[in-house]
Order: structure tokens, then C-alpha cells, then sequence
């Protein structure tokens, strides 16, 4: 704020303190609890200090897998999280780029309506559609596949309206000296505007590697191949395992390796943030 | 080298009807300035020639051929944009070298061509440099070369010039006018500056409201301004124009009761209705002159002084003095015109009347 207050300002940061507690003390606790005994983790009080089982634990969780629930090693689970969440990002990114390139510099008929239909299915979420779709994917032999977890979810534009507003923020006279400079369509697109586009990539690239990283209950429908589980429905099959307690040292440890990837991505691609927030080409 | 020629050429936005009917022809390495208000139609007739609009009836010639249905990379033509339409993420040498690369020129040639545009530019330095770090002339000079290099039969300007300030513009103008000569390359340049036109155009077209008002070069214009739009449009402050009658030998007209003699004869009925312009800097301060200015507006601008006032009741005009004179509001200030630097236009149709052949 730009008043000296030293009241506002003790108050402002006690507001930030208090919120950044309630984000981080549960995953304080679950970071601490997956470096537990599991019979320490089932007595009161909740221990608020790491264990002596940090590594075992975690060592455990990746190589063997949960004994009790008898759910298989976790490293598979987070390679198919990341083709999963890789996939849909790209594929996403690829699609609407792609038509939002052809909406804002082909003239066609039926172009708004083609916007417009488009933009519909941003207000239909997954769950909305997710029988019919269950039902094509089914019909399409697409169970238990990769291309089964991905293309439905993928095929959605979710970032044409984004990728259409900066098309529209360039230019008119780049596409037309591009023109001029003998460059087809295609060629304008690669060489122009998709160079001009990639701080908006890196930036989708994130929100939607996240989105796809974190999806529960498509991965639940679709697989039931336990080559396919996504780490992230992997948790919820570990916590209702049958006939016995859950193993939630084990659990604390999965839980964090899942949040670990959104986690490094956001950490990396924050650099291409800045850099887009700098830079203003154009 | 190219000329280029403009048929009969006719534009509609939707029912808008942009250009209506222009017909130009432009020589072999001549440099044809198109002037005019905004919504004219120049920069159309400019993209039309370019390629990046399509013709709604009429023809476009670039040498021999005609060129109306092809890409605009097929025309042979290169085109500086008012904004220079750079492209932000590469080098200046690859926005030089990317209209070559598209056309598959071999590498050593685009390395020969882009470094002989930056020696003439004096851009050997930039080259490494992106857009977006360069100063306004530099980016109005690589969007120079990028023409260039093309080697093109015509060069298209569109108001190249009028983001630069005023300083740089005139030595743009200036190197641009060198180099196009040089060059010998036919060049279209459309602006609104009179300015601009006047010391650039070897020729100047002078449009307004989709038409041609005026063809020829930049003297003729000044001195014989076709129609009153063009004696309004050129020249600065504006002429002044003012309703007169043509007297009964038709070599002199009649204004309030005074008499001005004309040159000679003009070709218009004895008596007839008339505008009579006269440009700001030609009328003269006289002592006893015909037209008694009542001054109620000095501008004082160093090398010259600008008087606003009235002839009679209701004629307003402004005369231009050289240097720094001692007039001041309230003045009564006699004036003299020569003869031969009275224009006389039909106010109907706008057109010049002429002297009698």
C-alpha cells in the first residue's frame, strides 16, 4: 500500500501470515506424517516433527507399493500421470491454437459460429458429458489405453478464446507484410505467430499440465488395468483399501510425490512468466 | 523496373464504394506520390496495387502483365508499412532475409543482399539487434531494407514516415527520395503530408472521395490546382477562396464593387458566377491596392507572419508577409495580387476555368 500505516501494514501481513498457514499446515502435516512409523502416525497426538522413516518410506511408496491395499509401486503410476497430463497440455495447446489461428485470420463461412461453438464447451465441464463420452470411448475399444485418458479430455478448446484474444492484440500489417514476403498461411504461422505466441504457450502450458495432472474421476472410469492408474486416483483406491486400516504413512508419502510435478512445473515455467511479463514484443 | 498502370479500377467495401474509377499510369522508375484526407481511398488504392485486397472490377498493370489475380508475392513488389510491421522476434537481418528465404534464394546471395541494403542504411551495426531495441528511424530504415532487398520492380509505400518525429522526418524523406532515385526503381507513395508529397513525388496524384481530382507534378499542382479541392488541399495556410462575378470583357472580376484584371480572357460567360482563389503568400501589401484587408489576427511565426482578416463584410482571408512585421489586430492593410496568380473555379462543379485557348 502506499500510506504509511503501521497498523495497516501489521495488519496486512498478520491477514498474509495467517493465510499462508492455512495453506501450509496441512501439508506440513502430511509431509510429516509420511516420514512416520505407522504406528506412530495412529496415536494422539499427531506427531508435528519429522520421523526417523523419511527415505524408507518414500523408497517404499516408489519401488513396492503399498503392502495392506496391495496397490502396486507408485513410479509407474506418476509416469502415467505425467504421459496423461503431458499429453493433454500439448494436445490442448495444439488444437486451439490451431483454430483459433483459423478463426481470426481465415475468413470462412460460419466463422462465429464456429467461435461460438467452441466457446460453449468451455461451460460444459467433464463431468457434465462424462457418460456419453464414457460411452464413445467404451465403443471405440478406447478403455484402459492411454489415447482413452487423453483425447477425450483434450478435446476441448479450452484455450482457443485465449489464444484468439492475443492473435486479435497482433497486427493486421505482420500478416500482410508476411504476405507480401511471399509466406503462405502456414508458413506465417510458424515462423510469426507462433515465435510471437510462446510466452502464452508457456503460460496454458502450465495451467493445463496442472489440469490434466490433477484429473480423478475421468482416470477412474476409463481404467481399470492397473498399468493405466494415474497417481492421483491411485490415493483415493489406497484409502478405501479393503478390510484394513490405511496405511497412511505410506499415503502422506504418495500424496506429496503427487503434488511434487505441478509443484516443478509451476517453479520452472515461473521464469517464462517473468520473461513474458518484461518482454513486450509485438 | 516496371511501370505500372491502373485501369478504370473500381473498390467496394460491402456497399461502400472506396474507389470509383481511377485510372493512373505510373512511368518506369518514376516516383508517384498519392495524396489526400483520410478516407480518400490512397491506402486502398495502395493495398490494391500491393495484392492484399481484391479488385472489384478493373485492371492492375505491373510491367506488361496483368496482375489482378495474383498473390502479392507474385507481383514483384516490396511494401514499407506505417507501422513497419517488423517482426518482433527476429534479428534485423533476418527480417531482411526472410522475404529471400521464402522465395528460396540461395544463402550466399540473401548474405550478399542483406549486408549491401545495411551498407546503403547504415544498419551494418543492428544487425543482430530485434526490433524492439532499435529507434524509430532504425526500424523505419530496416523495413527500408527489407524492401530492398527484395529487388523489386515497385516499391509501395503506405505514410512510411508519419510515426517518426518531425526532425527525422525530414531526413528520411530525404534519404528515401535518394534512394528510389538510385535505385531507379518505380515507387507508389501514399501519404497525407502535403509536405512529404510536394519534395518526394516526381508526380503527384491528388484523391479525395474514391476520385482523382488532380494528376502532375508537384509545381503544376501548386501553381495550376485543378479543382477547388486540390487549391484547398495544397499549400499552407490553405488559398483563400471567395465568391466574385466576371466582368463584361471577361479579363477582369468584380468583387464588392472593385475590379481585379485578370491575365487575360478566361473561357466563362460574361457575368457568370465565380471563386477566385488566391494563395496567402501571393498577395502583396500596396499602398492603394483593390483589396483593403481588415486585420483582426496576427500570427507572428519568425520567418514569416500570417494576417487573418476580412475583405468587405463577409470574405474572410489570411495573407502571408515574410518576416516579422509590425501589423497588428485593428490594422487596415491594402493589398495587390498579380494578375497571373488569381485562380478562377466553377462553383458548381469545382473545376478550374481556364484562359481562353
Amino acid at each position: 500500500m502506499v500510506e504509511n500505516r503501521p497498523f495497516l501494514t501489521f495488519v496486512a501481513h498478520a491477514l498474509l501470515i495467517l493465510g499462508i498457514l492455512v495453506v501450509a499446515l496441512p501439508i506440513w502435516i502430511v509431509l510429516v506424517t509420511s516420514s512416520q512409523a505407522p504406528e506412530d502416525v495412529l496415536t494422539a497426538p499427531i506427531p508435528m516433527w519429522f520421523g526417523e522413516r523419511l527415505v524408507d518410506n518414500y523408497l517404499a511408496v516408489l519401488g513396492r507399493g503399498l503392502t495392506r491395499s496391495s496397490s502396486g509401486p507408485v513410479a509407474p503410476m506418476m509416469l502415467n500421470s505425467l504421459i496423461m497430463a503431458v499429453s493433454i497440455a500439448v494436445g490442448k495447446i495444439a488444437i486451439s491454437i490451431l483454430s483459433a489461428f483459423a478463426i481470426v485470420y481465415f475468413r470462412f463461412p460460419g466463422r462465429m459460429l464456429a467461435f461460438w461453438t467452441i466457446f460453449v464447451t468451455l461451460m460444459l465441464p467433464v463431468e457434465v458429458r462424462i457418460l456419453p463420452t464414457f460411452e464413445v470411448v467404451a465403443n471405440l475399444g478406447l478403455l484402459n489405453s492411454y489415447a482413452g485418458l487423453t483425447i477425450p479430455l483434450i478435446a476441448s478448446a479450452t484455450a482457443t478464446f485465449l489464444f484468439r484474444q492475443f492473435f486479435m492484440t497482433v497486427p493486421d500489417e505482420l500478416a500482410e507484410a508476411a504476405r507480401v514476403d511471399g509466406a503462405g498461411p502456414m508458413r506465417f504461422f510458424l515462423d510469426i505467430l507462433l515465435p510471437l505466441s510462446r510466452t502464452n504457450i508457456a503460460a496454458l502450458f502450465v495451467i493445463l499440465f496442472i489440469y490434466g495432472w490433477n484429473q480423478y474421476l475421468w482416470p477412474l472410469l476409463v481404467t481399470t488395468d492397473e498399468r493405466y492408474y494415474t497417481i492421483v486416483m491411485a490415493i483415493q483406491r489406497m484409502v478405501t483399501a479393503a478390510d484394513a486400516e490405511p496405511e497412511w504413512h505410506f499415503i502422506a508419502a504418495v500424496a506429496m510425490l503427487a503434488m511434487l510435478p505441478p509443484v516443478l512445473v509451476v517453479l520452472l515455467m515461473q521464469r517464462w512468466f517473468v520473461k513474458g511479463l518484461v518482454e513486450t514484443e509485438k | 523496373m516496371a511501370e505500372v498502370v491502373v485501369e478504370s479500377l473500381h473498390k467496394s467495401f460491402g456497399a461502400v464504394e472506396v474507389l470509383k474509377g481511377i485510372d493512373l499510369a505510373i512511368a518506369d522508375g518514376e516516383m508517384m506520390v498519392v495524396l489526400g484526407p483520410s478516407g480518400c481511398g490512397k491506402s486502398t488504392l495502395l493495398r490494391l496495387v500491393a495484392g492484399l485486397e481484391t479488385v472489384t472490377s478493373g485492371e492492375i498493370r505491373i510491367g506488361a502483365r496483368r496482375v489482378n489475380d495474383l498473390e502479392p508475392k507474385d507481383r514483384d513488389i516490396a511494401m514499407v508499412f506505417q507501422n513497419y510491421a517488423l517482426y518482433p522476434h527476429m534479428t534485423v537481418y533476418d527480417n531482411m532475409a526472410y522475404g529471400l528465404r521464402n522465395r528460396r534464394v540461395p544463402r550466399p546471395e540473401i548474405e550478399r543482399r542483406v549486408q549491401e541494403a545495411a551498407r546503403i542504411l547504415g544498419l551494418g551495426e543492428l544487425l543482430r539487434r530485434r526490433p524492439r531495441e532499435l529507434s524509430g528511424g532504425q526500424r523505419q530504415r530496416v523495413a527500408m531494407g527489407r524492401a530492398i532487398v527484395r529487388e523489386p520492380e515497385v516499391f509501395l509505400f503506405d505514410e512510411p514516415l508519419s510515426n517518426l518525429d518531425a526532425k527525422l522526418r525530414v531526413q528520411m524523406r530525404h534519404e528515401i527520395r535518394q534512394l528510389q532515385a538510385r535505385l531507379g526503381t518505380t515507387g507508389i507513395y501514399v501519404t497525407h503530408d502535403q509536405v512529404e508529397a510536394m519534395t518526394l513525388g516526381d508526380r503527384l496524384v491528388v484523391m479525395n472521395e474514391g476520385r482523382i481530382e488532380q494528376v502532375g507534378g508537384p509545381l503544376e499542382v501548386y501553381e495550376r490546382p485543378a479543382s477547388l479541392f486540390v487549391a484547398g488541399f495544397i499549400g499552407s495556410p490553405p488559398m483563400n477562396c471567395f465568391p466574385a462575378r466576371l466582368g463584361e470583357d471577361r479579363a477582369r472580376i468584380l468583387l464588392d464593387g472593385r475590379s481585379l484584371p485578370l491575365a487575360g480572357p478566361v473561357a466563362a460567360e460574361a457575368g457568370a458566377e465565380l471563386v477566385v482563389g488566391v494563395r496567402p503568400e501571393h498577395l502583396e501589401p500596396a499602398d492603394g491596392g483593390p483589396l483593403v484587408l481588415a486585420v483582426d489576427w496576427v500570427e507572428i511565426l519568425g520567418a514569416d507572419t500570417i494576417a487573418h482578416g476580412r475583405i468587405g463584410e463577409e470574405v474572410r482571408i489570411c495573407v502571408r508577409l515574410p518576416g516579422a512585421t509590425s501589423i497588428a489586430a485593428g490594422d487596415r492593410l491594402p493589398l495587390a495580387v498579380p494578375p497571373e496568380r488569381l485562380h478562377l473555379f466553377d462553383p458548381r462543379s469545382g473545376r478550374r476555368i481556364d484562359e481562353k485557348a
